[in-house]
């Protein structure tokens, strides 16, 4: 059977029109369903709302609107106050502190976005102040946001959980390992680079254990927050959507009460900007919903299989075919997009040959979070270089490094199992 | 398409754009139909969550309607808020092609671009009305809502993405220069 590939080739041509990204993936389906005989084309917008059906993905409004809340609540500057105090000292100890915060944000909100938006605004604009260079600021900032999805809870696990029918608690526990070792990745670079470029300390000397003790026990509030999700997945006390409203509820009573930083007049704006987010995320899924209907149709996941399966059948290699074609894709496809669209086809494939499909989960949201780095559609990209007003071309060569430092630590995943399967093992019993 | 007075160059995703409602004073000139509608439902949405979680654990009776008003709630967020978003060039795209075309070329094409948007907008109000008429007999299992409640959120979200490309078409087509 001939596949039609028009609609694929519409959204191609669209996305690279500069037409938003949800309604050039919505276009190509809709050309599918309008060549489609005898379909009543009222199913389009059945597609395009399915996503509301979902209870799985409320999660996310939920944690964004937690991840926003904190921002506004005084949880994040403690936060961001640990962090200087552990790595003030090194030089380069802004970017330092940007990969550490990306890290501890991770356990609070598990958005990406969220982290890049707010670190441009905190620390980028600041280590611009303090002369490091503008495009350089931008990558260390979309860089570093790789790692906040990466732990407890990451919303790409959520999304990866719910289509592929594997434990989000797992998924959860899974990211934590690969999370810290591409932290460390990135600040052994930054170390390199800070010392290259001459970049300074904001300490003159390393904290002391009792300055050290203060900032823990004043982010304490927000050091409960992982735990609290870990634990309350772990012993199914509620559901990840559920764990996300907790959590939102949880952080707007420790900003209205115990910091007090946090305004009635405030929660207007709060829900603006946690609802934005939600309907641009939302709107780019609720799309590929409706391509995937087209994929599924035209059988392009069995076309893919055919081909992936007479590539190989060893776990190891299918898993880097998987992830070379991953990274390509993320030339052209929206992060979300992407793992919406690719799940349901991959972890079939790979499953079969023997992956875990717990270790194929953190590749896949680590991979496709990659494609958000770089351009052209790079949503990390768009934000550090939107708020610091970097152009795409400058930022690209200052992010090279820090991109080849993260492949790096997505080939060691791929190469070494245990480092993503251990922790999950341990926490929840051997099995998927 | 070119973004309001005060929006960011780019549509990103949680970058705190410049209202286009607020003044330079940074008080609120007006709010927006979608704002409030979008505003509305997130806290119905986050509202009935909390309360599902607090009813199994604190009443004895755990809601069951939770999941039939987070659904509604949900479409209506996303597809209004989408306008919302719309309003504000928040929606993501990639200029990486056309930041490289001549200046008038690229304004030609915003516009071309900026139509086809609103085409496909209203097309899509259009099947999404005739969805929302479809689905109107049947109701939800718990609460009996029509089921054509979230497809209305559908409906009025792109007509109004719509509507305001025309808006945005209008003011550009009013104003002289690139």
């Amino acid at each position: 059977m001939a596949m039609d590939v028009w609609p694929l080739a519409l959204f191609i041509l669209l996305l690279f029109l500069n037409v938003p990204v949800s309604v050039a993936i919505g276009s190509g389906a809709l050309l599918f369903f309008l060549h489609q005989q005898g379909m009543p084309l009222t199913i389009f917008p059945q597609r395009l709302a399915a996503f509301s059906q979902s209870f799985p993905l409320v999660a996310i409004p939920m944690f964004t609107f937690a991840g926003v809340i904190m921002n506004h609540a005084g949880i994040t500057t403690r936060l961001l106050n640990l962090a200087e105090t552990l790595v003030g000292h090194m030089s380069g100890a802004l970017a330092q502190t940007n990969v550490l915060l990306a890290a501890l944000m991770g356990f609070e909100s598990g958005s990406g976005n969220a982290d890049a938006a707010m670190q441009s605004k905190m620390l980028g604009t600041e280590m611009i102040r303090r002369g490091y260079p503008r495009p350089f600021a931008a990558a260390i900032v979309a860089a570093s946001a790789v790692i906040t999805p990466m732990m407890p809870p990451g919303l790409g696990f959520v999304l990866y959980g719910y289509l592929a029918n594997v434990s989000v608690g797992r998924l959860f526990m899974a990211g934590i390992v690969p999370g810290f070792t591409m932290m460390t990745a990135l600040m052994i670079t930054t170390r390199f680079l800070s010392k290259k470029y001459g970049f300074l300390p904001v300490r003159a000397r390393r904290a002391s254990v009792i300055e050290i003790f203060s900032a823990i026990r004043q982010a304490a509030w927000a050091l409960t927050v992982p735990f609290v999700v870990i634990f309350g997945l772990r012993f199914g006390v509620f559901t990840p959507t559920e764990a996300g409203a907790v959590i939102a509820t949880y952080s707007l009573l420790v900003g209205l009460f115990v910091y007090r930083e946090l305004k009635v007049a405030q929660l207007w704006d709060i829900v603006t900007e946690a609802a934005l987010a939600t309907a641009v995320v939302m709107m780019i899924i609720s799309a590929s919903n409706a391509l995937g209907f087209y994929m599924t149709l035209e059988q392009i996941a069995s076309h893919l299989a055919m081909m992936l399966s007479t590539i190989t059948a060893s776990p190891l290699l299918m898993l880097v075919v998987i992830n070379v074609f991953l990274l390509l894709v993320g030339m052209v496809l929206e992060s979300v997009a992407a793992l919406i669209l690719l799940t349901p086809i991959l972890v079939p494939i790979a499953t079969s040959v023997g992956v875990n499909p717990v270790h194929l989960g953190v590749l896949m949201c680590l991979n496709v979070t990659l494609g958000a780095v770089h351009p052209p559609v790079g949503t990390l990209m768009f934000i550090s270089c939107g708020v610091l007003e970097v152009k795409v071309a400058d930022y690209t060569r200052a992010v090279l490094p820090l991109l080849a430092v993260e492949v790096a630590v997505l080939v060691l995943l791929i190469l070494f199992p245990p480092v993503v399967l251990t922790l999950p093992n341990w926490a929840f019993g051997p099995g998927q | 398409m070119t973004p309001p007075e005060g929006a960011p160059v780019v549509g990103a995703i949680g970058v705190v754009a410049a209202d286009p409602d607020v003044g330079k004073d940074g008080k609120r000139r007006r709010v927006s139909f979608e704002h409030v509608a979008m505003n509305l439902g997130f806290v119905v949405l986050v509202c009935a969550i909390v309360w599902g979680v607090l009813s199994r654990y604190v009443t004895e009776a755990p809601a069951t309607w939770v999941e039939e008003v987070s659904s509604i709630a949900f479409a209506w967020v996303v597809f209004v808020g989408a306008a919302e978003a719309h309003r504000r060039a928040k929606h993501v795209s990639v200029d990486l092609v056309t930041s490289f075309l001549p200046t008038r070329l690229r304004a030609a094409l915003a516009i071309a671009t900026a139509m086809f948007v609103a085409l496909y907008c209203f097309y899509l109000a259009w099947l999404g009305a005739q969805q929302t008429i479809a689905s109107n007999s049947a109701y939800t299992s718990m609460l009996h809502i029509p089921l054509s409640v979230p497809y209305a959120g559908l409906t009025f979200g792109f007509l109004a993405m719509g509507l305001r490309s025309v808006q945005r078409l209008l003011h550009q087509a009013r104003r002289p220069g690139p």
